[in-house]
């Protein structure tokens, strides 16, 4: 038997006018315990960017009851301007690219699983819907010091989470350890200008970190939402290392796993970056093909306007953020 | 979205670039109505739904949806229920965990997954159930939208 259920007629709703990589959207939801998790995930648009301009986004998230259980079943496709994204088997969200609209459904338990919607959900929401509001994701790590950001980007497999939190502990701001979001300010700060952004997730972190990181022991590996086993800490709590949202893009860092003992940085091309960055973007094709240049556009503007440099290593990753911290230094 | 996993290169995580090679030109509700889709027995779904194949299929039409399909990877079970969502702009159909299909009102276009036991076969149950899951629903918003737009 159907059911249905008409968004528009959900009552009780609440918005809120938020923030992501810049760009405001409008979360709306009929359950207090959603609204305060996105109040604390994005800042307040308002904090940044004139409260008449548009929105980009609206996610509309509906919490009811729900006879299916909270049981882990991630599932995401798209195709043209659609895409369905599913983490359990007791939620849906449907997204329209076109017109820019999120709809999600999902039981009072995973509303109150504050955890999964910061560590999983939102960013996952969020990432499916960046190209239809001129955000790009890029697959790199990113470290900010006196403003002034530094991407790393590298395969999956290279060390860039491990690396990333021993830059950390020398003194950077944690932006991200997987995933920043390149997207151009509207903001009166510096309109115009290529930006990265970050989200507040956890940091994800491979069981053999526990033996460079000592503050691992206390926690436990968990199952990720692409099925590996790890350890995702919220790096502010586990680490006692400071956060940053934003940041202009100096350096773009292009890692790679050495063979020989040691560390080197070379400097590489502006093109050398873009093509390694680029071939991690889902290209987008019909109606998104504009999208899809666009992003690959804020990725061209980052590496023309940073230094880019490939950095070998194969060492202790207190003694690769040193020397990268190192190199970077003599770079600027 | 573990890509290997899935099978698929780290940027068709979500499956976007499933070639759709077949391609059938229907009459629904008094529109044309073109469907892609990777397998034949989508198309002949389509037939026993009710839409009334054209021979031009090159054709462009009001209605375009495209639809891939899976291996469900098990007998196939269709005893999943049809959840049905509409929004200002769109109509999402849930079928089961691993299947839906969404359209928008406006552009006319729709698009979705269905898991085929057997995708080469001349009638795989559950694209039997599939297709006329969609006919029925889109068809049911179509008309009244019309008839609100026929009183507004």
């Amino acid at each position: 038997m159907a059911v249905a259920a008409v968004a528009e007629t959900a009552l009780g709703l609440s918005t809120q006018r938020l923030l992501f990589a810049g760009q405001p959207i409008l979360f709306c939801t009929n359950s207090s315990q959603l609204a305060m998790y996105a109040r604390g995930y994005l800042p307040k648009a308002s904090d940044a960017i004139a409260p008449a301009t548009p929105v980009s986004a609206t996610i509309t998230v509906h919490v009811r009851e729900s006879d299916e259980l909270c049981e882990s079943a991630p599932y995401f496709r798209a195709r043209g301007n659609f895409a369905f994204a599913r983490f359990t088997l007791a939620d849906s969200f449907w997204f329209n690219l076109r017109t820019r609209e999120v709809f999600g459904t999902c039981s009072p338990e995973l509303a109150n699983d504050c955890r999964r919607w910061r560590a999983h959900i939102f960013p996952a929401l969020l990432g499916i819907l960046s190209a239809s509001i001129g955000v790009a994701p890029v697959h790199a790590a990113c470290l900010v010091r006196d403003g002034r950001g530094v991407l790393l980007a590298g395969h999956s497999g290279t060390g860039k989470s491990t690396l990333t939190i021993a830059m950390a502990r020398r003194g950077y701001e944690l932006l991200s350890d997987d995933w920043s979001y390149l997207s151009v300010t509207e903001d009166e700060v510096d309109v115009g200008a290529v930006q990265a952004w970050g989200l507040p997730v956890p940091v994800k972190l491979l069981p053999d970190a526990s033996s460079f990181f000592p503050e691992l022991y206390e926690c436990q590996v968990d199952l990720s939402l692409n099925g590996e086993i790890a350890y995702e800490v919220f790096p502010e709590e586990c680490f006692g290392v400071g956060r940053s949202l934003r940041c202009s893009v100096t350096n773009v860092v292009l890692l790679e796993r050495g063979t020989e003992p040691g560390c080197a940085m070379l400097s590489i091309s502006p093109n050398q970056a873009m093509n390694h960055l680029q071939a991690e973007v889902e290209p987008l094709e019909g109606g998104l093909a504009c999208r899809y240049r666009k992003q690959l556009d804020l990725i061209r503007r980052t590496v023309d306007g940073a230094s880019c440099h490939r950095f070998l290593f194969n060492d202790h990753p207190d003694n690769a953020a040193q020397a990268l911290d190192e190199a970077l230094a003599g770079v600027s | 979205m573990d890509p290997n996993e899935t099978g698929t290169t780290p940027t068709d995580m979500m499956h976007r670039r499933t070639p759709l090679t077949f391609r059938g030109r229907f009459l629904w509700l008094g529109t044309s109505l073109t469907i892609q889709t990777d397998s034949q027995t989508i198309l002949r779904a389509a037939e026993t739904a009710g839409l009334l194949p054209q021979d031009d299929c090159e054709r462009e039409s009001q209605l375009l949806w495209e639809i891939a399909t899976e291996p469900s990877g098990e007998a196939p079970t269709n005893d999943w229920a049809c959840k049905v969502t509409v929004d200002n702009h769109s109509l999402f159909l849930s079928m089961g965990t691993r299947q839906w299909f969404a359209f928008d009102f406006e552009s006319g276009e729709g698009a979705g997954f269905v898991a085929a036991w057997d995708a080469g076969a001349s009638c795989d149950p559950n694209a039997l159930k599939y297709l006329p899951e969609i006919v029925c629903h889109v068809g049911n918003c179509l008309q009244a939208k019309l008839e609100r737009s026929r009183w507004s």
